[in-house]
């Protein structure tokens, strides 16, 4: 038995990606680690359209034309985005929107509905989180939300890797 | 295992990567195709590098990892709500040698006729050669209920291969 249980299993073949997702989960695992600061959640949307967009190559786009009609329709308004941050960061901040918002049309054409439902749907709630922060006047996030902050951005990554193979797939 | 446990990521990956082809097959058994797999891989690598620091016994680093490989597996299906679909590429791969139908079909078995507790044992016992004891650590279940789900295993397979010798000449 022992053998033929061993041949069986070791029928089944490694992709190459094992290696890929393995350093993935684990540099993801450290990034957490090292973002267990009060500034962590500060960097917020900006940092995390940067992180995303670090594994996505995207077109430059002129700022004051900028168009965000998907982020929009995710979060609400674009309006309620920029109430996250002071006036002087807002510039940073309409950069990050339309990077996010490219990202939204890569995810859209890239995952399927249900997929993209859900990245959809993590933003929002990353949203809600952030802006509860903000309205309470409170520096840094609960236990509970920089925990939840931390899954939704770990999930976002997962879906943002996706989205970066399937595009490599199509080269 | 000391600078990994100290935070030492190359360390780490060095460490995690004598397992990988382990945590990626356990977790192919359970999931039944290479997506969810590679999920669970990452998965695997995302939380035992953050609670490595929590480990107690180096030793036992592999037990461990399998472990979290088992817990990632299921938290995945129960994610999915246990409805597990057959995804084309695991059609191909099942069909994919036909020079060895009945070893073939022995894989299938168990990915198919045994449920989640019955792979887990199975696997445990003669893939990676734990004692019953080892076993009963990592599915935290006691021994007699091993035993008693490794005989049942047994005897489901048993059964399958009886009826392929029988159906299948």
């Amino acid at each position: 038995m022992d053998n033929k249980i061993i041949r069986e299993m070791n029928k089944i073949e490694i992709p190459k990606e094992a290696r890929q997702r393995a350093i993935l989960g684990i540099d993801l695992a450290d990034r957490e680690e090292k973002k267990k600061s009060p500034k962590y959640w500060i960097a917020g949307l900006a940092a995390s359209a940067v992180i995303l967009m670090s594994a996505i190559t995207v077109q430059q786009t002129n700022i004051a034309d900028a168009d965000i009609p998907m982020l929009s329709k995710v979060f609400g308004s674009k309006e309620k985005l920029l109430e996250l941050e002071t006036d002087s960061e807002q510039k940073t901040m309409e950069e990050s929107f339309v990077k996010l918002e490219q990202n939204f049309d890569l995810a859209k054409q890239y995952l399927t509905p249900q997929a993209f439902s859900d990245y959809s749907t993590l933003w929002k709630e990353w949203l809600d989180i952030n802006t509860k922060i903000k309205s309470e006047n409170r520096n840094v996030p609960t236990y509970e939300e920089e925990k939840r902050l931390d899954e939704i951005q770990y999930w976002i990554q997962k879906y943002d890797y996706k989205i970066k193979m399937r595009i490599h797939e199509k080269e | 295992m000391k600078k990994a446990q100290k935070g030492d990521k190359k360390a780490y990956l060095t460490l995690f990567q004598q397992y990988e082809d382990d945590v990626y097959r356990m977790a192919y058994m359970y999931v039944k195709n290479q997506n969810d797999a590679l999920d669970v891989v990452q998965d695997t690598a995302y939380k035992s590098y953050s609670q490595i620091k929590k480990l107690k016994s180096p030793e036992y680093f592999k037990t461990w990892l399998i472990k979290i490989t088992i817990n990632c597996s299921i938290d995945l299906l129960k994610k999915r709500q246990n409805v597990v679909h057959l995804k084309p590429e695991y059609i191909e791969f099942v069909q994919s040698d036909d020079q060895d139908i009945s070893l073939q079909l022995t894989l299938q078995d168990l990915l198919e006729k045994l449920d989640e507790s019955e792979k887990s044992v199975v696997i445990l016992k003669y893939y990676h050669h734990y004692t019953f004891q080892e076993i009963s650590d990592v599915l935290e279940v006691p021994i007699g209920t091993v035993k008693t789900t490794l005989y049942r295993s047994l005897d489901k397979l048993r059964k399958q291969l009886t009826a392929e010798d029988i159906y299948g000449q």
